[in-house]
This record gives C-alpha cells, sequence and structure tokens, in this order.
C-alpha cells in the first residue's frame, strides 16, 4: 500500500504521515503520477472562519481553489491510474452542517463532501470523507482517515463522517456543554 | 407601487418562465442575460426591462443596473447557470472554472450586491440551484458539486442576513422543459425529452412549475421561510429506487 498525502503542511499532515505533502495542484498531480498510490488523503480544511457576507468573492475563489479545486483535480488523476485508489477527503465540520459564522468553509466543505460522493461512484475508487471540527487532535483525525483508507470496512464508500464530539448532532449541543 | 425583480438567466428556460409567472402576478421584472435579443424579447413580451451582460464577468453588476432602473428591488432571483456533461475523468480544468464562475461566485458577488437594497425594502434572493446539489449524478459531476455548494452557501446567507430582514432561499428543480437540458446548447434538441428518466410522478417538470414555486418564495406567503432549498423534482431524490418507478416520461 503506498499512501500520498496532499495538502497543506502542518500537524494534520504530520499525523496522516507526510512532512512536507504537496499543496499546490500541479505539485499534487505530479506526486500522484510518480507515486502511483493506492491510498490518497486529501487536507482541504484550511482557512479560518468567515462569514460569506464579509468575504469578497475573490476571496472566497482563492480559498475554493485551495480545496475544492485542488481535491477535484487530485481525485481526477487518481481515478487514471491503472489501479483502484482509496481516497479520504478531510474537509471542515460545516461539510455537513453549514455554519454562517464559517460559510466559506461551509462551502468548500460541501463541495468537498459532494465530491466524495461522486467519487464514491465512480469505477476503480472508493472515497468518504471526514468533516473535521477545529481543535479536534490530529491523532484523531488520522484514526478515522485510517479506517476509511485501510479497506477494512469494503462498505464504507460515499459518506461523510462528521468527527465534532457531537457540537452538532442537535441544536446547541455546544451551548448545552458549556452550561453543563 | 408594484413589486420589483431582478432575475438573472431570465432570457430562456425557467428563468423566462420565472419573468412570465412574475410579471403575471404583477411584478416588474428586470429581465438580466447574455443575448440582448433574448432578453430583450422576453422584457418586451411582459412589459419588463433587458439587461445584458455575462454573469461572470466580475464587472457586470446587473444588481446596481435592476436596482437604478427599477427604482429599487424587491427580489433577485440569481437564476443563471451552466452546465458541463461530464463525468469526473472528463471534467477538465476550464470547465471547472466555468461552473465555479457561474454557478457559485457571480451567486456570491451579486447576492452580496443585493443585500442593501433588498434589506431596504424587505425583500429576498432566490437561488436557482439543482436537484444535482441535493443528490449528485456522475455524469454531471462537476455541476452536481458546484449546486451543494451554492446550496450551503444559501444556508448560510439566509442564517447571516436574516437580522437585517433579507431571506434567502434556493429552488432545487429535476429535468426541467424548456430548461438546461432543452436549451443548453448541443445537450438536446430544443424541447426533447427523450431519454429522460421519469420522475415518480411521471410527468416532465415544466418550466411553469418552477416558477410557481419561486413566486411562492418571493412571496408574502413565504415571510417566515428562509435558508431552504425546495425541491422541484416530482419526487425524484424523495427515494434511492424512486426513478425506477416509471420507464417513460408522460405529460
Amino acid at each position: 500500500m503506498t499512501r500520498l498525502v496532499v495538502g497543506p503542511t502542518g500537524a494534520l499532515a504530520r499525523a496522516l504521515g507526510a512532512v512536507a505533502p504537496p499543496e499546490r495542484m500541479g505539485q499534487a498531480v505530479a506526486a500522484i503520477l510518480e507515486q502511483q498510490p493506492t491510498e490518497l488523503a486529501i487536507i482541504g480544511t484550511g482557512g479560518g472562519p468567515a462569514p460569506l457576507g464579509a468575504t469578497p468573492t475573490d476571496d472566497l475563489s482563492a480559498a475554493l481553489d485551495r480545496t475544492v479545486g485542488l481535491a477535484l483535480v487530485a481525485v481526477k488523476v487518481a481515478g487514471q491510474l491503472e489501479h483502484p485508489v482509496r481516497i479520504a477527503l478531510i474537509a471542515p465540520a460545516a461539510a455537513l452542517m453549514p455554519d454562517h459564522a464559517d460559510g466559506v468553509r461551509s462551502v468548500a466543505g460541501a463541495g468537498l463532501a459532494m465530491l466524495g460522493e461522486i467519487a464514491a461512484a465512480t469505477p476503480g475508487m472508493a472515497a468518504s470523507t471526514v468533516a473535521v471540527a477545529d481543535g479536534v487532535p490530529p491523532e484523531e483525525v488520522a484514526a478515522v482517515v485510517d479506517l476509511v483508507l485501510g479497506g477494512t470496512a469494503p462498505a464504507l464508500n460515499g459518506a461523510t463522517i462528521r468527527l465534532d464530539g457531537g457540537r452538532d448532532a442537535v441544536l446547541a449541543a455546544a451551548t448545552r456543554a458549556e452550561e453543563g | 407601487m408594484s413589486r420589483r425583480a431582478l432575475v438573472t438567466g431570465g432570457s430562456s428556460g425557467i428563468g423566462a418562465a420565472i419573468c412570465r409567472r412574475l410579471a403575471a402576478d404583477g411584478w416588474t421584472v428586470a429581465v438580466a442575460g447574455r443575448s440582448a435579443d433574448r432578453a430583450g424579447a422576453v422584457a418586451d413580451a411582459i412589459g419588463g426591462v433587458a439587461i445584458v451582460g455575462d454573469v461572470a464577468d466580475p464587472t457586470h453588476d446587473p444588481v446596481a443596473e435592476a436596482v437604478r432602473r427599477l427604482g429599487g428591488l424587491d427580489a433577485a432571483i440569481l437564476n443563471a447557470g451552466v452546465i458541463v456533461e461530464a463525468d469526473l475523468a472528463a471534467t477538465e480544468a476550464d470547465d471547472w472554472a466555468t461552473l465555479l464562475d457561474v454557478n457559485v461566485l457571480a451567486v456570491h458577488r451579486q447576492a452580496r450586491a443585493a443585500r442593501a437594497p433588498l434589506a431596504a425594502t424587505g425583500g429576498s434572493i432566490l437561488i436557482t440551484a439543482s436537484d444535482a446539489g441535493v443528490w449528485g449524478e456522475t455524469a454531471i459531476a462537476a455541476y452536481s458539486i458546484t449546486k451543494r455548494m451554492v446550496l450551503a452557501l444559501t444556508r448560510c446567507l439566509g442564517a447571516e442576513w436574516g437580522p437585517d430582514g433579507v431571506r434567502v432561499n434556493a429552488l432545487c428543480p429535476g429535468d426541467t422543459s424548456p430548461g438546461m437540458l432543452t436549451t443548453t446548447s448541443g445537450r438536446r434538441p430544443p424541447g426533447a425529452t427523450d431519454g429522460w428518466i421519469a420522475p415518480p410522478l411521471g410527468t416532465v417538470i415544466e418550466g411553469d412549475d418552477v416558477a410557481a414555486a419561486a413566486a411562492f418564495l418571493v412571496g408574502p406567503d413565504a415571510r417566515r421561510i428562509s435558508g431552504v432549498g425546495l425541491l422541484v423534482d416530482a419526487a425524484m431524490r424523495a427515494s434511492s429506487s424512486g426513478w425506477t418507478i416509471h420507464r417513460e416520461i408522460s405529460r
């Protein structure tokens, strides 16, 4: 098994086993073609909370390029390999439940989740999305990515797994936890 | 005073049907489209005004022009969109850039432009998304991704701008005639619905069906509805095997 991590350098990349992963489209394409991975982890969690109304469209465009655009290219190229590939898309928690205070990442997360669903139905691929809240330890994210990529649960495909400690499980769960 | 609406992508398909419906309901409509001839024809037929330009052009500001020519705005219907019929493997970089520009970024830009005028009138934004944004389709992979993104945008802006009194909603039409499947150049012969998968209701969704939902969502009866994506798909997305109920479409 060969694993390739794509996305920004940082603690999450290190936890996934990469010190300096390719984070630009051209670099990612070259690495996929060179390394011929059977497992591909794509980090799309970059940036911080920003509401859409206050964000210039050019800034939204740049944020989407770094996340959904990069992931789309990586998945497409992975689909051209001659062997099956398992893919984990690591998205912001807002991929499943949009958060207006985190609107830019909500839109990016939604795109990543749909990309995962499409990839899951594409021959030669299995793909799921891990939707990660801020503050979740990178090692915990890596454990879930291992499950997605490992092939021990082959029916796990096209899913979006929320990794937020139950924050968005019900209305105002986080508020109630703080009060408790 | 008549209510005032801007409809982008208003010169054909679902957009033109929305223009006609709103005009019939007493609205004054600014019909925005890339073709002066087509936008002008729709505008002339309904007593509206035509706005010509490409929504993907950041220098084109149909919202400001509509506000200027109509004297204000009560609804911004951001309907312009593009589709590329390609699975992931066949999706080219240029296709993705165009889909993102038109289906997401232009909507964001024009929604931001419409916020203040609509806050002044208690108006609303209505975005045309797609049932493919709710449940994706591999044959239109990148299109599905952009439509999921614009649904997230709808929910976020609905919450963010609620305190201003601006409602933000989306429509998620299924295959509609006339619509993208029948008006996008080269995709299908005009008006043809052959080869379509029938939804559980067994009938083609007409542009007027979608327009009726649009008229409701921008109207006063929907004054407490915001941040939703309303499916108009004859139950196509209601069941994982719903599309197997009918083999042929009837009108």
